[in-house]
């Protein structure tokens, strides 16, 4: 059941309608019944997986919590008695307890995702280096959503232990987290403490005509970004990519930019789909993207882009590593020699090299995802760090006022140019096939080829209709994305119009799904981008 | 230790960590009004405060703390 079917769509009226007409507080019993409806349409076997992972999450918070609450009833006895040091020995005894619990449900779950995850591409590098078939993972099963839900699960516990929410008390609700069926496919990576409360809420608001309207405009934006511009712009990426080698200067420059706009409005369709959803059930679910192609720099990007993951990755896994015993012990012995500055900048770049890493592992096996979002994206940071006084010396020189439109728009072309670098090792399906395209991006960097894609047979040489739809698709991104940029609302501006200008916008977003949009009986709307993850 | 000696102590971290000397935080001050708080630099700073008043700051504390004010109630308490 994919979210682009119509088999999809009745499935979520019909949730809706039954959610809704069910009491508040037993509503999300309707989301978990239809998150386990969900998640079997597309796996039986997966489903013991994740609702086992939640299950051990669910003991490991408990036991967590009994260890809290020992620690505090002990406090509450002897907070007169006992003096400073034997309140410290008692926490730390306690703390190790809990910290043991944590890593060793940590580490399970980890491990799930890597057999999972991991299996079948090491047992065919390792087959494919020793010219041997000894080692099979042909049955190795891949759970649905399981990048998604382990972290989460995860982050869960790791609340529970850093005191930010008590231990959940009843298992379903742990479960009904992992396994939400709005964010289990591709996120956005949900708080426990945002999403759980509202969902069972006790009391909740109506749904009234402009919150369904305000949805279901989210929702159809969601889908004109996946199914009329990624779809579509992603067959002349598609082309490019898998046929690389009859491609060459601004042929293969045009393929790179089409993957960029189709990754973006995969991605963000998506969330944009799911998150209205959300709406229509009285959730709101945190927002993935804020206008990525106007970011100035490569940090700035990536609190734009995928901004969930971002945050979970700083709060459990880059602050967790720079506030070890092991990260101070270096950090002081690096001042010693080098200097406070030194003592404090090269810890940090270690863990964003150790945390760039993980994130291009996180993404796939393969060397092209560990170097294009992982090695590429620290060494972007990186050099903008230690090169930033030379450039602002630069910036003195050249007399560039920093503050004008033009030095944004150089800067957020370079990121974006930047990006689109990494994107073209991310949607390889080597290293060297990656490596290859670029260099295929110097020969022959003639004008004509920019249209060699648009006469593959792919795209059935209707090159006129491809080149106007492409630059639409730009400017109708840009547009909506400028105007969020500004801090207007597409959707507030549309509500505030008139009737006859509102209902004039309807029928031409109606008309745009239905005529440029991928979809019908002879078309299987192509996965999600991130689904693969 | 009284509030406004601690914000005096904490004004000179944040100078010396973020290389401004005009620096000058408050209650409400969030990462947001200081150039060059983000969360490359938040443990660096959580860490010069940690020494600055011989405490420490536990990861629930690290990722909980809204603004400069959360943190001088936490230093007030434990210092």
């Amino acid at each position: 059941m994919t979210i682009t079917s119509f088999t999809f769509l009745g499935f979520v009226l019909a949730t809706l309608i039954v959610y809704r007409s069910f009491p508040v507080k037993k509503q999300w019993w309707v989301l978990l019944a239809a998150s386990i409806i969900f998640y079997l349409s597309f796996s039986i076997g997966g489903i013991f997986v994740m609702i086992g992972t939640s299950l051990l999450t669910y003991f490991s918070g408990i036991m967590v919590q009994k260890q809290k609450d020992k620690h505090n009833a002990w406090l509450k006895e002897n907070k007169k008695n006992a003096d400073k040091e034997t309140r410290k020995a008692k926490k730390a005894f306690y703390q190790k307890r809990q910290k043991l619990i944590v890593a060793g449900t940590v580490a399970v779950t980890i491990g799930i995702l890597f057999i999972c995850k991991y299996y079948g591409v090491l047992a065919t590098r390792f087959n494919g280096l020793f010219n041997t078939s000894l080692w099979t993972a042909e049955n190795i099963l891949l759970p649905l959503g399981i990048s998604y839900y382990s972290l989460q699960l995860i982050g869960y516990l790791v609340d529970v232990n850093r005191d930010i929410i008590p231990a959940e008390r009843n298992p379903l609700k742990v479960i009904l987290y992992g396994g939400f069926f709005l964010s289990i496919m591709q996120g956005p990576f949900n708080r426990y403490n945002d999403l759980m409360p509202q969902i069972c809420a006790e009391k909740r608001q109506k749904l009234t005509y402009v919150n369904f309207k305000f949805a279901v405009l989210k929702i159809t934006g969601g889908y004109i970004k996946k199914l009329c511009i990624a779809d579509q712009v992603g067959i002349i990426a598609n082309e490019v990519f898998t046929n690389y080698n009859n491609y060459s200067g601004l042929g293969i420059l045009l393929g790179i930019v089409c993957f960029a706009i189709q990754l973006y409005a995969d991605f963000s369709g998506y969330m944009d789909i799911v998150i209205g959803i959300g709406q229509l059930f009285g959730i709101n679910m945190p927002e993935n993207f804020r206008q990525p192609f106007f970011s100035r720099n490569m940090s700035e990007f990536w609190k734009r882009w995928h901004i969930t993951l971002g945050f979970w990755l700083q709060d459990y896994v880059f602050f967790p590593l720079l506030k070890s015993s092991l990260f101070k012990r270096i950090g002081k012995s690096i001042t010693g020699k080098l200097g406070k500055d030194a003592g404090r900048r090269i810890p940090t770049y270690i863990g964003l090299f150790i945390l760039w890493t993980l994130i291009g592992a996180w993404h796939g096996a393969g060397f092209n995802y560990v170097f294009g979002v992982g090695i590429l994206q620290f060494l972007y940071i990186f050099l903008g760090e230690i090169c930033d006084p030379i450039f602002e010396k630069m910036k003195k020189l050249l007399h560039i006022n920093d503050k004008k439109l033009y030095w944004h728009i150089f800067q957020s072309v370079r990121t974006t140019a930047l990006m689109m670098l990494a994107w073209v090792f991310f949607n390889s399906k080597s290293f060297m096939q990656a490596l290859r395209m670029i260099r295929n991006i110097f020969v022959v960097p003639r004008l004509g080829q920019f249209f060699a894609p648009f006469y593959s047979e792919a795209v059935n040489g209707n090159y006129l209709r491809n080149t106007i739809f492409i630059a639409v698709c730009i400017v109708v991104i840009l547009f909506a994305d400028l105007l969020h940029e500004k801090g207007k609302s597409l959707r507030t501006i549309i509500c505030d119009r008139p009737y006859p200008i509102r209902l004039a916008f309807y029928l031409i977003l109606a008309f745009t799904l239905i005529i440029f949009g991928a979809y019908g009986n002879q078309y299987v709307a192509s996965d999600f981008i991130y689904f693969k993850f | 230790m009284s509030r406004d000696e601690i914000f005096t102590r904490l004004n000179e971290v944040f100078q010396d960590v973020f290389g401004d000397d005009d620096i000058t935080v408050t209650d409400e001050t969030t990462a947001a009004d200081v150039e060059g708080w983000d969360s490359l630099r938040h443990i660096t700073l959580l860490a010069a405060v940690e020494d600055e008043f011989d405490i420490e700051f536990s990861m629930g504390q690290t990722v909980k703390m809204k603004n400069v004010g959360e943190m001088v109630d936490y230093i007030e308490e434990e210092a």
